[in-house]
């Protein structure tokens, strides 16, 4: 597993973890009754996740890296290259659905919580993040399954 | 003035009215006469174009190759790929600051109209197209008379 494919799987659960924990904090502001009824010990729980896991892939992923071994090819940049479109095409697609969705929700006349803007942004980056490592991570599978670069 | 440059200008001008009116119409018919297949499918399609729109010198240059003389090099290609990330960071930060600004105006227990989202980003669309172009022309006013062909 070369550097790019070290970094995608880094991304990918950071990506995936804060996802989650957003999914929890968003459950937990439109829950009904206590604004944090019951997700209080879950939040920290997932924050110390989060952490542990930041913490050990940032150690893995410079774990053995030799300083003068080539670590990145024309091939890595090639893959680089299309992940970024996938995530490029990704981010209008999903922008595109965030801008359309609240009005067959809400209606023509309908409004949305302000509150809910942020959510959208951060919720379109993360999966944004999540299109360009799973893009990286599809693409070497794709290729030669023996080659190690 | 290479071809290159001749077409950010073009792009400069042109670029934004081809992707503001068409857009600014379909949310107006949206807005007019209610959601439906058409204008739905028509931002769609504008946002979609609008915003992989970048990718034409490329794939112009991978179609015509060896067709006729070289006129995107890998000055034009390195200045490209700059512009279209300086485009993008911007748009995050536009996507921030609308997030933000809604929020100052209506507080944070409000709510905004759904229409609002579609102008959102159609001005979104339309910061991306502009601060391409422009991060396109200074780049290569920055060259100088050496670059320029």
């Amino acid at each position: 597993m070369n550097r790019t494919q070290k970094g995608a799987w880094f991304t990918l659960g950071v990506a995936v973890l804060l996802l989650v924990f957003g999914a929890i904090i968003y459950a937990a502001m439109f829950a009904p009754g206590g604004r944090t009824a019951g997700v209080g010990l879950l939040v920290k729980v997932w924050i110390w996740i989060i952490l542990v896991f930041l913490a050990g892939g940032v150690a893995l992923v410079h774990w053995k890296r030799r300083p003068s071994g080539v670590d990145f090819d024309e091939r890595d940049n090639s893959v680089r290259k299309n992940a970024v479109l996938a995530a490029f095409v990704g981010l209008w697609i999903l922008l595109f659905a965030a801008s359309i969705i609240p009005t067959f929700v809400a209606g023509d006349a309908g409004s949305i919580p302000v509150c809910l803007l942020p959510i959208i942004n951060i919720g379109v980056f993360l999966v944004v993040m999540l299109i360009y490592s799973v893009a990286i991570l599809a693409q070497y599978n794709w290729g030669d399954k023996g080659e190690k670069s | 003035m290479n071809e290159t440059k001749a077409e950010s200008w073009l792009y400069f001008f042109l670029g934004l009215a081809c992707f503001l009116i068409p857009g600014g119409v379909a949310v107006f018919i949206a807005y007019d006469r209610g959601i439906s297949f058409a204008p739905v499918f028509m931002f769609a399609g504008i946002v979609i174009w609008g915003g992989l729109f970048w990718l034409f010198p490329f794939i112009e240059k991978k179609v015509r190759k060896g067709k006729r003389k070289i006129s995107f090099d890998e000055r034009d290609q390195l200045i490209h790929k700059r512009s279209v990330m300086a485009a993008y960071v911007v748009l995050w930060l536009y996507f921030v600051a609308a997030c933000v600004t809604a929020w100052c105006l209506v507080g944070p227990h409000g709510s905004i109209s759904v229409n609002v989202m579609p102008l959102t980003l159609l001005g979104g669309l339309v910061i991306f197209t502009f601060v391409q172009g422009l991060a396109s022309l200074i780049q290569y006013s920055r060259g100088g008379k050496d670059g320029e062909k």
